[in-house]
Formats: structure tokens, sequence, C-alpha cells
């Protein structure tokens, strides 16, 4: 059985993630992280870096609920483009939304199936 | 502020809370998504207000519409989905941002995600094994290097081409399944796939780079 060099393997890193290898395929591709040092890294780097992009969202939110410290960094904050400010609606925005949605419920009342 | 209040409840409750005008179960979702939205609408428009009325027309359809969901997705799906359809039309109106379908064409180059010279070329057993192998990473420990390291992940996703960036962004950042994201995007599995392997590539070559000046600099 022909075996992956590692240039083919790292390409199919994604789709050995997502499942979406064949039966043969998959397990050539272990075989050969089990034998390779930097594949087998790379693979692993690949799962941190997933592991840091899941990481924004929540340590948004967590700043988000500090709002102090949010407030105090301005509109651009410090984390350039994904600013603790820059993930949520202006108040006013939120505010007409809300009031959208509750006339909405009023409109809708009259029209109440038989 | 204090409105980040975790999980939204199942779909069910959630459609019949909305349809029946449960203002709280509103703003809880409101705020929930909003964060996601925004982000998702930003790799298509180029400006924040836009992307703040695509958001804003996204959540009026939402409250138009709640009657009418068929439930054939989840509930999240749904509103990305308006929320695509909608920024799409207004990337349209604005002519200076390219268009979904032309950016696609420059979003996949042909060719390895990764680097072609990281491996070796030649004709013996060593072809296409590493040249040098990719260097440990430190585990990521001190607040300090994680906001470091937050602020080169956010440059490498502004930095990617739209569809990469939108795809990376709905499964990794967002957490969406790689079916959703077929789902809200309208795309094949195998073009999701493709995607978000050179996506993942692309920022994992950041943050090599980034760790490696990191510990050159200690
Ligand atoms: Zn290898």
């Amino acid at each position: 059985m022909k075996r992956f060099s590692c240039d083919e393997a790292v390409e199919l890193t994604t789709a050995y993630l997502e499942n979406a290898l064949g039966p043969t395929a998959r397990s050539r591709f272990e075989s050969h992280l089990a034998a390779c040092e930097g594949c087998e890294r790379h693979l692993r780097q690949i799962k941190t870096t997933i592991g840091l992009l899941g990481g924004l969202t929540v340590e948004q939110s967590g700043q988000a609920g500090q709002s102090e410290q949010a407030e105090q960094h301005g509109p651009l904050g410090p984390h350039g483009a994904f600013p603790p400010d820059g993930d949520r609606l202006p108040t006013d925005m939120r505010a007409r939304l809300l009031k959208a949605f509750r006339e909405r419920r009023t409109s809708a009342e009259p029209r109440t199936p038989l | 502020m204090g409105t980040y209040l975790g999980e939204p409840p199942p779909d069910d409750v959630v459609v019949e809370a909305l349809r029946a005008g449960d203002e709280t179960v509103f703003a809880q979702l409101l705020d929930l998504w909003t964060p996601g939205m925004l982000r998702l609408a930003r790799s298509y428009l180029s400006t924040r207000d836009s992307a703040e009325e695509v958001v804003q027309d996204t959540w009026l359809a939402v409250i138009g519409n709640i009657d009418g969901f068929q439930r054939r997705s989840s509930v999240k799906t749904w509103v990305y989905r308006i929320l695509i359809n909608t920024a799409k039309k207004r990337q349209a109106r604005e002519s200076r941002t390219i268009p979904w379908s032309s950016a696609f064409n420059g979003d996949q180059p042909e060719g390895a995600a990764t680097d072609p010279s990281r491996f070796r070329r030649g004709t013996d057993l060593r072809s296409g094994g590493w040249k040098e192998l990719p260097a440990l990473w430190p585990t990521p420990e001190g607040e300090a290097l994680a906001a470091e390291a937050r602020d080169r992940l956010a440059t490498a996703l502004a930095g990617l081409p739209p569809r990469q960036r939108t795809v990376i962004t709905l499964r990794d950042v967002e957490g969406h399944t790689s079916e959703e994201v077929c789902e809200i995007l309208e795309i094949s599995a195998a073009n999701q796939r493709v995607l978000l392997h050179r996506a993942r590539a692309s920022v994992r070559g950041v943050m090599e780079d980034y760790f490696e000046a990191a510990s050159r600099s200690i």
C-alpha cells in the first residue's frame, strides 16, 4: 500500500478532522501520523489553532460582562479587528429592535385565528 | 451588559416564545447572536455601519417572519441564512465591494494550502517530506500571551479572502457544524471543506510565524 508523503498528508488534515476520508485513506493517514513527528505536530497545531479561534468568542463574552473595562478601551478596543465594543449593536438600534418586537405582538393580536 | 446569559432554550421553546411575544427570549437571542452576526456581516461589507444595518434588517425580518418559520432547519441556521442573504443584497448595492460570486474565484487558488517550499523535492523516498519539522508551539498559559495570540488571530482572520473568512468564522469561531455552514452559504460539503482547509492552513501559518518570533525574542 502506497504511503502518504508529508505534503500529501497535510492537505488531508481538514478532511480527516471532518471525518470525510474513506476507511483506507483514513488508516493510511493515521499510520503516517503515527510514524511522522512533523505531521503529528502539524495536526496538533491545526487543532490548537481551532481551539484558539473558538476562544475568541468565549473571551469576548467574558469581556462584555466586564463593562467598565470594555468601555475604557473605546470603539476600537485593545484587540483590533475584534474589539469588545465591536460586537454589540448601538444601544438605540437594540432598543428599536425590542420595540419592533413588542409592536409585532400588538399588531398580531387582532388576527388571532378562530 | 449582563445580557450574555449563556445558551438559549431549545428551538421549540424559542419558536413558541417568539410567536407568543416573549421579549425576554427575544432579547436573549439578540444579545447572544448579534456579536457573531456582526462579525459575519463584516466579512461581506466594508463598513461597520453597513454591517450594523444588515444585522438590524435581519432581526426585523426574523420578527416579521417567525410565524412562517418552517422548522426545516435550526432557528440559528434560519437567522444566519437571512443574514447572509441580506448581506449579499447590501453588498451588491455597494459598488466598492467585490461581489460574492467574483470574490469566489480568487478565493480558491489552485494548489496546496500549505507552503510547498516546506517539503523536499526529488525522486527519492524522502521526497514530499518536511525539510524542517514545524517548530513546537509553547503551551499558551500566561494572560499576556493569550491576549497577544488573540490579536494575531484576529489579524490573520481579517487577512483571509472573504469566503474563507466566512467559513472559518462560522465553523471555528462561532461553532456551527459543517452541515449548518453548507446550508447557510448554499455550498457543497466538498467546497466547504476546501475553504475551511485553506483558511485553517493560513491561520496556522500566521500563528507559526508568531510563535517563532516570540520564541526568538525570549
Ligand atoms: Zn509526515
